[in-house]
């Protein structure tokens, strides 16, 4: 019989690939005119933030996962490289919210591993992500259709992205505890009550993110049909609604559906954005060879259409492959774990994560009605990478403590096998 | 640098990009399809030899005489017991809840913890909230008494 090598694969060289890949990126944006040290300094900074990362973190928790770990921070950087490669000093600000959301990160992973009691949180957890979103619709500012920035201080910030961490935690602590419709209704409320905020601030990427969510984490913890096809039921209906009800919506789905009959207007977003992607071809143009400046909002939505163009439809590809993968490891942590909060946490954060990369990849290139969300760690937007960034943390912590467990069931099995007569 | 010599420069290195980027997806694959095998032969042999955590009960003792005595009712990591098909562990038993009990094992101890005002003691003593049940321990759901034993114990 054919043995097994239970060596564990070394993520040696896939980490030296992707050092070499953000080095030579920057290396070749640094002699774009004259010699340019920001970029030559960032070539240096972007692989050592990655490495550094891994080594620390590795030494402290030796069962995290680390190739999730890689692919996340990987496509953080390919998403500065871009951006530094449109606006530089956009790309230094963006740098900085690389940097808290490393620390939004180890914090959001420490916490899911050392906070027993989430219980006592619930209020404050619930009443927060409320006061954030009723405070963005009060006071929040307008942008494409939809009022949900909010300005502090010089910063803009986008609440619902805040919101959208603490929400999982939410549904899993309820779900967790309880499957009787009964003791479920305060979550019921919590839930529609985030929605119809969002729905107020026209935010309906959004909306579609937090009730995927809630409905994903509902079956997962009851494999309740009967609530969850009238919970599906009722957002066709409220999707319906929205149609008849917002100017915006009807416009983006008629964009969608014949853009070149408003090719000045309405539909130029989305030919612009297909057009770039086939001028790039497989291989694409060469950084800072195209001209993706022409898409509307190159920098944030259409920054996989920027990819595209730049670097070609085959790395285009390979990044889905990446962000597909990264959803895999997501979904073997989720099915590792033994207890239904972990469970519920992990899978809630995979799908916020995963529709709003359909939501967007798929609007960028026609397959679905265009949303405004950002692409996760790729796209301009501070509040949407430090979010995103501690939604991953979240998803190691658990990751963590599953393989923890495993290792300690799978030294108690092997023990019992050495100890058998 | 010079306009042509850097636009040359740039389009050779599309090539090299798109190399390094194949190389890193190739490992990326193999790296999960490895650790898939032996994350599924790991589960499999502590599935196959079993670990000394306390994991299943045995009915000892029914006072409707609804179920049979030695009943044996293996415990995942969380089980939910009760009388409602929805439940991990569905016992057909009048005098439990829908939904009854929670149990949880984990390789420390093994918990119980009764689901809204559900008769659940533990040694003859009423339990209100989560308690850690220990091999041997007599817990009473409802008219059912059961014990706690390993997950291999005949």
């Amino acid at each position: 019989m054919k043995s097994l090598n239970m060596e564990r694969p070394t993520v040696r060289w896939a980490a030296f690939a992707m050092v070499v890949f953000e080095f030579s990126a920057m290396l070749l944006l640094s002699f774009r005119e004259d010699f340019d040290y920001t970029a030559l300094f960032l070539s240096i900074a972007l692989p050592a933030i990655m490495l550094l990362q891994l080594f620390i973190l590795r030494r402290v928790f030796p069962t995290m996962d680390q190739l999730m770990l890689l692919m996340v921070h990987f496509l953080c950087g390919m998403g500065i490289i871009l951006l530094y490669r449109l606006h530089p000093d956009r790309a230094i600000k963006q740098l900085l919210f690389y940097a808290a959301g490393i620390i939004a990160q180890i914090a959001a992973m420490l916490l899911t591993l050392y906070i027993r009691n989430w219980k006592k949180l619930i209020p404050w957890m619930m009443l927060g992500s409320w006061a954030f979103l009723f405070g963005t619709f009060l006071f929040g500012s307008e942008t494409y259709g939809a009022r949900n920035w909010i300005q502090i201080g010089g910063f803009s910030l986008q609440p619902s992205e805040f919101v959208k961490v603490v929400y999982p935690f939410v549904l899993a602590i309820y779900l967790s505890r309880s499957r009787r419709i009964k003791e479920l209704i305060p979550l019921g409320v919590y839930a529609v009550g985030c929605i119809l905020l969002l729905v107020l601030q026209k935010d309906l990427g959004a909306v579609l993110i937090y009730f995927a969510t809630a409905i994903v984490a509902y079956y997962v913890a009851t494999s309740d049909p009967f609530i969850t096809s009238i919970g599906l039921a009722g957002a066709t209906g409220g999707a319906l609604l929205s149609y008849q009800l917002f100017s915006h919506v009807r416009v983006r789905v008629a964009a969608y559906k014949n853009p070149w009959a408003a090719v000045d207007s309405s539909g130029y977003q989305i030919i612009q954005g297909l057009m770039s992607i086939a001028s790039g071809g497989l291989w694409g143009l060469g950084l800072t060879l195209g001209s993706p400046k022409i898409i509307p909002v190159y920098d944030s939505d259409y920054i996989f259409a920027v990819l595209c163009e730049e670097f070609g439809i085959i790395i285009g590809l390979c990044v889905l492959v990446i962000y597909a993968l990264i959803f895999v490891r997501g979904a073997l942590v989720a099915m590792k774990a033994q207890q239904s909060f972990d469970l519920i946490l992990s899978l809630s954060i995979l799908t916020t994560l995963a529709v709003q990369t359909l939501l967007i990849i798929g609007g960028v290139i026609k397959m679905i009605p265009l949303t405004g969300v950002t692409l996760p760690f790729l796209s301009r937007g501070g509040s949407s990478l430090i979010s995103c960034l501690a939604m991953m943390g979240v998803l190691q912590g658990v990751a963590i403590r599953q393989n923890e467990q495993e290792h300690q069931r799978w030294s108690r099995a092997r023990r019992r096998w050495e100890e058998q007569p | 640098m010079h306009a042509e010599a850097y636009s040359l420069l740039v389009l050779a290195s599309r090539y090299w990009f798109v190399a390094l980027v194949l190389f890193i997806v190739g490992q990326l694959i193999y790296i999960c399809y490895r650790e898939a095998r032996i994350g599924a032969f790991i589960s499999h042999s502590i599935s196959r030899l079993g670990t000394d955590t306390p994991a299943a009960l045995y009915l000892i003792s029914d006072e409707d005489h609804q179920l049979e005595v030695g009943l044996r009712l293996p415990l995942q990591a969380e089980s939910i017991i009760g009388s409602s098909r929805r439940c991990d562990l569905f016992l057909r038993h009048g005098s439990l809840n829908r939904q009854h009990a929670v149990f949880k094992v984990t390789p420390e101890e093994v918990t119980v913890r009764p689901i809204g005002n559900a008769l659940v003691s533990v040694n003859g003593e009423l339990q209100r909230s989560e308690t850690s049940v220990f091999p041997g321990d007599i817990v009473q759901l409802g008219g059912l008494l059961l014990r706690l034993g390993r997950e291999d114990d005949e």
